[in-house]
């Protein structure tokens, strides 16, 4: 309709504008007919068809100007009143008529461009009438809601006041505390806010907390408020950006006050810069994550033992479910036994950042076991002891078989003494036969001497004492053989070892002899006594003196020289060596030397090189062997000299 | 040089049984000297006085038959009696054979050891004896001439003075001259004297 409307409208404009045309072409004529007739004056006709092309447009105008050329040739060009003309005056018609053209153009061009120019003003008119409006009105709102604003801030400001005079007393306090009104502008701000923040009261007063502190919220800033308001409480952890443009993290407690007539007055508000625990937690945490990979069990707790992270390890030892785990006090639940203090143990972690021992524990089902426990301490940046990492391992098992182990292998010594033993039971012979073989030639002696004439009664009390002496040795002999064949529980004296040398080698004597072996010695004469089991030092280097003397047995060239030395070395340690010129060591077998049960002779059992060694390492020294030189091996072991074996 | 004191040596490494057995030997008045090893043995001075030695046979480092196999090695010919804690037969017999004198078991009957020394000594004396008194032959045998020598060897062969004067070329008187210069510078009373100083002194019939 609109369409039809316009195109209707478009249709009798252009009528009217042709008309103009058509009308003031003919209102030019009369006027220029009636002023001179004889004379064409073209000024007129040019004024209608700018008038024509003005104000209707181009059409009309070159309307215009093509029945005035008519109008022209018809009135004004002899013969007059025809349309026939002279050929002369073509030129001029032609000139007439393009002038006449392009003034229309011209004019309709210039009536274009003011039209439109007209049409924009008054559209931007319109346009800023209608802003004009809208402000007017948005800005009288604002006032309404200021003045409405300013005075219920009227009213809270003195209760506030009230709060803020209360919050002074937290001044003190090393947390930030910050009192903020219902539209979050700081009203109070202490000086841990000023620490933490680094705005000085002045700064921050007046603030919008949110927009200051660039508060990053849990989940909404609307979330907050909501629990605000509804229950006057929030606890959470919050983002903050401090005045240099770092971000801590902040444990945030919140409490809304109200007026006597429950309206909320302000928010008080208490930050704690929990940024540090924070950091050493993902941390811990994280490399607990790894963790969770691992056999071993592996749980953090923080420096109240409570557990913080539990290991799939630790879910299978100690059969609790991580959930059920943490949060618990880690010694409470497992009933943990230790081996020293508490205290103690804590102070070695504190000062080293590590301890290690053994602990036992109750499992969930009640078992017990036993651990070997590793703790190492975890330090914030500042050095501040934040949590605790504990591995242990279930060693009950290790524990059970090495305690069997021991006793198998204390029963296998005793064996291995008696048979050694029975191997030598000449070499004992021939020990306990010397002293009596002194007794009787003494005795003798004094029989002699009391048949002279007279009786020599000094040489005989001699002879006597010396009886008495070897009746004496003779006795030590045979309990020193005693507490070689009994299975005695190793006990420690302040021994020379020397002497056990020199005894052992006695015992062995016979067995060399056999072998034609020379057996020497070269004995350091300023050794210092150790604390040590001489049975058992007894039997590692005899042990070690049969092995040498089988190991040369069984060779048919060379030398055939065992020596057996003893010195103080380097580290002021008591170092004993047994040398042979035996078949030596083939390398192959240098590492399971010491196994038990490995033998190179074809009637051994194994076990002597073994035991000798547990024995050594037992009195806290070490037994090794390295080749001699041209041929043969040499044993040797050391034996701590200082109080370090008393333990 | 000592006093020409017979002289037992015993070397035994266990303290006790050496002063026993200086003690047992000194009650019967003889003289000895004791020692720890067979090396400390072989380092001290001897006198020439007849001797012999109390050895045990198992002594760390050398040991009693070492210092047996040493000694005769230098040409030592000391009696020697062996002391050892329990001996067993290969062992007394390698010991025997190689010249000891006895072998005792400890612990020995004092007489037997007594019985031992005794028979040791009076051999290391005759042998001493033997030893002085071919060493004094020899030195009078030293002293003849070549010529002298060589009738000496003749003479105790049993040929007549004749039959000597003939192989050597020479006067019979020559050869009776010489032949009363061996009797002389040998210190001979006989000719029967002259044929055993021959005999001990291995002159080879030329």
């Amino acid at each position: 309709m609109a369409e039809s409307d316009s195109s209707a409208q478009r249709a009798s404009s252009a009528v009217w504008r042709y008309g103009l045309a058509v009308s003031s072409v003919a209102v030019a004529l009369i006027v220029t007919y009636l002023l001179r007739p004889d004379k064409l004056i073209a000024a007129v006709f040019f004024l209608a068809i700018i008038l024509s092309a003005w104000i209707g447009g181009f059409g009309p105008g070159l309307v215009a100007a093509v029945l005035t050329t008519l109008a022209m040739v018809y009135f004004f060009l002899p013969p007059t009143f025809s349309l026939r003309f002279d050929p002369s005056e073509i030129p001029h018609l032609i000139v007439f008529f393009v002038s006449a053209f392009f003034v229309s153009s011209w004019s309709a061009a210039r009536s274009r461009a003011e039209t439109s120019l007209r049409r924009a003003r008054d559209e931007m008119e319109a346009k800023v009438q209608e802003r004009t409006s809208d402000l007017r009105q948005s800005n009288e709102q604002l006032q309404a809601e200021i003045a409405q604003r300013k005075s219920a801030q009227e009213v809270l400001q003195k209760q506030a006041v009230e709060l803020r005079d209360q919050a002074q007393l937290l001044e003190l306090a090393h947390d930030a505390i910050l009192v903020r009104d219902l539209s979050s502008a700081i009203m109070f701000w202490n000086r841990g806010a000023e620490r933490m923040y680094g705005w000085t009261r002045e700064e921050a007063l007046g603030e919008i907390t949110h927009t200051l502190l660039q508060t990053e919220f849990p989940r909404s800033f609307e979330e907050v408020e909501a629990k605000l308001r509804a229950e006057a409480y929030w606890e959470g952890e919050l983002i903050h950006t401090t005045r240099d443009g770092s971000r801590i993290v902040v444990a945030s407690r919140q409490v809304l006050d109200r007026d006597q007539h429950g309206n909320p007055i302000a928010i008080l508000e208490i930050n704690n810069d929990i940024t540090e625990r924070k950091r050493a937690e993902e941390a811990l945490r994280e490399k607990a994550g790894l963790l969770d990979l691992t056999h071993d069990t592996v749980f953090v707790r923080d420096m109240s033992d409570r557990i913080s992270y539990w290991n799939r390890g630790a879910e299978e030892l100690y059969g609790w479910k991580q959930k059920e785990a943490i949060g618990q006090v880690s010694h409470q639940l497992m009933q943990t036994k230790f081996p020293a203090p508490l205290k103690a143990i804590n102070q070695e972690l504190l000062g080293t950042g590590r301890w290690e021992g053994e602990l036992v524990h109750t499992k969930r089902d009640g078992t017990q076991v036993r651990v070997a426990s590793r703790w190492s301490l975890q330090r914030d940046e500042q050095g501040r002891p934040a949590a605790i990492l504990e591995t242990n391992n279930d060693i009950t098992e290790r524990k059970r078989a090495e305690e069997a182990l021991q006793k198998a292998q204390a029963e296998l010594a005793h064996v291995i003494r008696l048979t050694t033993l029975g191997e030598l039971t000449a070499s004992i012979a021939h020990e306990v036969n010397q002293p009596l073989a002194a007794i009787v030639t003494n005795s003798n002696a004094c029989l002699r001497w009391l048949a002279g004439e007279p009786p020599n009664l000094d040489k005989t009390r001699q002879a006597i004492g010396r009886i008495i002496k070897d009746g004496n040795r003779a006795s030590e002999i045979i309990s020193r053989i005693r507490a070689l064949v009994k299975n005695a529980p190793p006990r420690k004296d302040w021994v020379d070892v020397n002497e056990i040398i020199v005894e052992v080698i006695g015992l062995a004597l016979n067995e060399a002899d056999r072998n034609r072996i020379f057996l020497k010695s070269h004995l350091s004469s300023d050794l210092p006594l150790v604390l040590a089991d001489r049975v058992q030092l007894q039997q590692v280097i005899l042990n070690l003196i049969i092995n040498g003397v089988e190991a040369m047995g069984r060779i048919t060239e060379g030398s055939r020289e065992l020596v057996v030395s003893s010195e103080n070395n380097e580290a002021n340690d008591l170092l004993v060596a047994v040398r042979d010129t035996g078949v030596g060591l083939e390398p192959a077998n240098l590492n399971q030397l010491f196994d038990a049960f490995f033998t190179t002779k074809p009637n051994g059992m194994g076990m002597g090189l073994a035991i000798s060694r547990s024995i050594i390492e037992a009195h806290g020294g070490r037994l090794w062997a390295i080749a001699n030189s041209p041929q043969g091996a040499i044993f040797q072991f050391t034996l701590p000299t200082n109080d370090k074996s008393i333990s | 040089m000592k006093k020409a004191e017979p002289t037992v040596f015993v070397i035994d490494d266990d303290g006790s049984i050496r002063e026993a057995l200086k003690d047992l030997l000194e009650s019967v008045g003889l003289r000895v000297e004791t020692f720890a090893s067979a090396p400390e043995f072989l380092q001290s001075s001897h006198s020439d006085a007849p001797s012999c030695l109390v050895l045990d046979i198992r002594m760390p480092g050398l040991s009693g038959l070492d210092l047996q196999r040493e000694m005769a090695e230098a040409n030592i010919h000391t009696p020697i009696i062996f002391i050892t804690g329990h001996g067993d037969i290969p062992m007394t017999v390698r010991a025997m054979k190689a010249g000891a004198v006895e072998f005792l078991t400890k612990p020995f009957r004092d007489q037997d050891l007594l019985d031992a020394i005794q028979q040791a000594l009076d051999r290391d004396r005759a042998a001493r004896q033997e030893q002085a008194e071919t060493a004094d032959l020899r030195s009078r045998f030293d002293s003849l001439t070549p010529r002298e020598s060589e009738v000496f060897a003749l003479v105790v062969t049993g040929l007549l003075n004749k039959q000597i004067a003939l192989q050597l070329g020479t006067s019979e008187i020559t050869i009776k001259q010489h032949r009363h210069q061996v009797m002389r510078k040998m210190h001979a009373d006989s000719f029967a004297e002259l044929v055993r100083m021959s005999e001990k002194l291995e002159i080879p019939a030329t």
